[in-house]
């Protein structure tokens, strides 16, 4: 029996891109508990409601995360959409589906590059970002910008997708496919990410059940649970199935993102296919006077966002209840039993996004 | 450029950023735009690290983290706030858990504006902190020198 | 691909359903997802929402809180709604009693004291409260201490009721103990 000690983790540490602070209680290389400190990226941004008007809370919704920017805009634009009765152009929903899909593949493809960072692989990661570029560049060709957009508003989109661009999207998911068949190859065949992910952090199919995770990190476990297939902006029109795995360990959650990068291409390639003409944006009359709350799937699983407002220009409420905050009691349980040397890919492997959590 | 003569190493902290800043910072170091190529590396360790690059502005948890690893870096170092949130506090700035900007809790020699900072401004950046941390290597140099032959001089 | 199309219902519930509300939904096997805070018209609006993983039904319930009330924690049904609640009792000044794993303020470690609640709803927050602590010491003078403090902490629309109740159980008390103020008169 060896004794007990605590000892920090975080907020600033090589494997971490964000800062949390995690009190791990450790015996004999084996952590017993972990108790989590955060707030380090607390701004408060729910309190500019009162100082920004419902307008222009979109770019401070937006600059909640940077990674998952675009579903931040998008979600909040739909919650006072819906307040205000306003229907929006079905042009300006598949664009809106179209970008939501390049985002999640971006963040895919950073995730696995962090992912493969933590157990020390970093050709893997440059390899990752590497491809991750083409995504970008596809984003600042059609938007302008590389992590946060700024098309999303009130009615709509501002931004239109003509026909050189739509031939460049597709030029490009081409070679971004065939650049992942190399990268797949790495990640499910490589003996030493075997040795590192397999049987490492399982959460079983009840435990993430009772303990509300979300996400591709309760698909590994054999959750069937995506937002896309109740049909918000265009999805109800796009085919596919989410892509569930029943083992629960570090290996499953990789198999899952992957996968899901392979699904966005398809899924974008069918948007552009069936992206029908029309307007962009429908002008807003009047004020936000009621309440509503939109789900939609981040990259992360599922987010909810609550609008209340009160007939003025500033609303009265507006909540986001990011993804990562309900992967968090399950993060603990994961830690419980686990090996100290695996404590930073178990960190990683829920994609922990903690400016989204935090606000 | 001036003529090179140490590859200083940096060290990234993220206080308060929403993440756009810091996955650019990341996305320098890649293949696409490399600044890797100019001789710097990204540590995780503060005692080892010559430039610091901070993200985000500073809020009361995080004032206490960012003053300690600026001590801990030892002499001769740079600071470059990068994104307009550590220049200034950005769009968060009238809220109520943001100080403002990271020059509030430490001195600061290079601002790199942007929502989020782009690869090629931060690189930019990072050539301007790698001249000036030649310049403070050849005075911390001279200063050395200087005192090890006062030291010298009383043996004497 | 078939498109799930989910409902979404709002039920609105007194403060003392919460926890038998809360208990039900779980044993139908719903998911919390949320617990949302507000301050609309000088109360707290507290939203807990639930829902179904089949079907992805939402289930929104809604509790009206006075601004200086109690509520009791869910963490027995749920036990991971104690982020939620340390969250909401820091940022809102919302008094939660009874949450597995009480942080007591210090989640976020802000300097700021219920900085989402508005100007307006602290000022009928502290107004409120010195009406209570008012009352609380107009009782005190009164002969029986504790009986008549509880019942001055009690929720603004059956106060009125236990006011007046207590004023007959008061004039109650009262008699039997100016029989004792005699007595300890006389002695």
């Amino acid at each position: 029996m060896g004794k007990k000690s605590v000892i920090p983790f975080g907020p600033q540490h090589p494997v971490l891109p964000e800062p949390i602070h995690l009190d791990l209680v450790v015996e004999d290389e084996v952590v017993e508990e972990a108790i989590p400190n955060i707030g380090f990226i607390h701004r408060g941004l729910e309190g500019l409601v009162e100082k920004r008007d419902f307008n222009e809370m979109v770019y401070v919704a937006e600059r909640t995360c940077g990674i998952c920017s675009f579903g931040h805009g998008m979600g909040y634009c739909e919650a006072v959409e819906q307040i205000m009765n306003v229907e929006v152009p079905e042009r300006a929903r598949f664009l809106r589906t179209i970008w939501m899909e390049l985002a999640r593949m971006h963040s895919h493809l950073l995730w696995m590059g962090l992912t493969a960072d933590a157990f020390g692989f970093e050709s893997l990661f440059y390899e990752c970002w590497r491809i991750r570029e083409h995504v970008l560049d596809m984003l600042e060709h059609t938007t302008g910008g590389r992590l946060i957009f700024s098309v999303n508003q009130v009615g709509g989109v501002h931004r239109d997708l003509n026909e050189d661009q739509i031939r460049y999207i597709k030029d490009n998911l081409d070679k971004i496919e065939e650049d992942m068949k190399n990268v797949e190859k790495t990640f499910f065949g490589d003996a030493s990410v075997q040795k590192r992910t397999r049987g490492i952090g399982v959460l079983t199919k009840q435990e993430a059940h009772d303990l509300g995770a979300a996400g591709p990190f309760a698909r590994a476990s054999g959750l069937k649970y995506d937002m896309r297939l109740t049909g918000y902006e265009a999805y109800g029109k796009l085919d596919f199935e989410p892509i569930i795995s029943t083992e629960g360990d570090c290996y499953a959650r990789i198999l899952v993102r992957t996968k899901e990068i392979f699904q966005s291409i398809q899924l974008v390639r069918q948007a552009l296919d069936m992206l029908p003409a029309g307007d962009l944006n429908v002008p807003v009359k009047g004020m936000p006077n009621g309440e509503a709350m939109v789900r939609i799937e981040q990259p992360r699983g599922e987010a909810i966002y609550y609008v209340h407002g009160e007939n003025t220009r500033f609303l009265n409420r507006f909540r986001i209840r990011t993804p990562t905050f309900a992967n968090l009691p399950a993060l603990c349980k994961m830690l419980q039993g686990a090996n100290y040397a695996d404590v930073g890919i178990l960190v990683v492997s829920i994609d922990p996004c903690i400016s989204c959590t935090e606000r | 450029m001036t003529q090179v003569k140490r590859s200083p190493w940096i060290l990234h902290y993220d206080g308060s950023s929403c993440n756009g800043c810091d996955i650019e910072v990341l996305a320098s170091m890649t293949p696409v735009y490399d600044a890797e190529r100019l001789g710097v590396e990204n540590t995780g360790d503060p005692m080892q690290a010559d430039i610091l690059l901070i993200t985000g502005g500073i809020n009361a948890q995080n004032a206490p983290v960012v003053k300690q690893l600026y001590d801990q870096m030892p002499r001769p170092k740079v600071v470059v706030a990068v994104g307009i949130c550590a220049c200034t506090g950005g769009v968060f700035k009238d809220c109520y858990n943001i100080m403002g900007g990271a020059d509030k809790v430490i001195p600061v020699d290079i601002y790199v504006p942007g929502c989020a900072a782009r690869p090629q401004s931060i690189i930019d950046g990072i050539i301007k902190a790698r001249d000036l941390f030649q310049k403070r290597s050849e005075e911390h140099d001279a200063l050395m020198k200087k005192q090890k032959l006062e030291r010298k001089g009383e043996k004497s | 691909m078939t498109v799930i199309n989910p409902v979404q219902k709002y039920e609105d519930i007194p403060l003392s359903e919460l926890l038998v509300t809360v208990m039900r939904k779980r044993q139908q096997n719903l998911r919390l997802i949320q617990i949302c805070c507000a301050a609309v018209n000088n109360q707290y609006e507290v939203l807990y929402s639930f829902t179904d993983d089949d079907t992805y039904e939402m289930t929104n319930v809604r509790v009206m809180v006075g601004l200086n009330e109690t509520i009791p924690s869910i963490c027995d049904s749920y036990p991971y709604a104690n982020y939620y609640e340390n969250e909401m009792s820091e940022l809102f000044g919302l008094s939660i009693e009874m949450i597995d794993g009480d942080y007591h303020g210090r989640f976020y470690r802000i300097n700021e004291k219920e900085p989402l609640l508005n100007k307006k709803a602290k000022k009928a927050k502290e107004v409120e409260a010195e009406e209570i602590r008012a009352a609380a010491e107009e009782a005190a003078h009164m002969p029986d201490i504790s009986e008549t403090a509880e019942g001055g902490e009690a929720t603004p629309a059956p106060a009125d009721q236990k006011a007046a109740g207590e004023q007959a159980d008061g004039a109650g008390i009262r008699i039997i103990h100016k029989k004792d103020e005699k007595e300890g008169g006389g002695e």
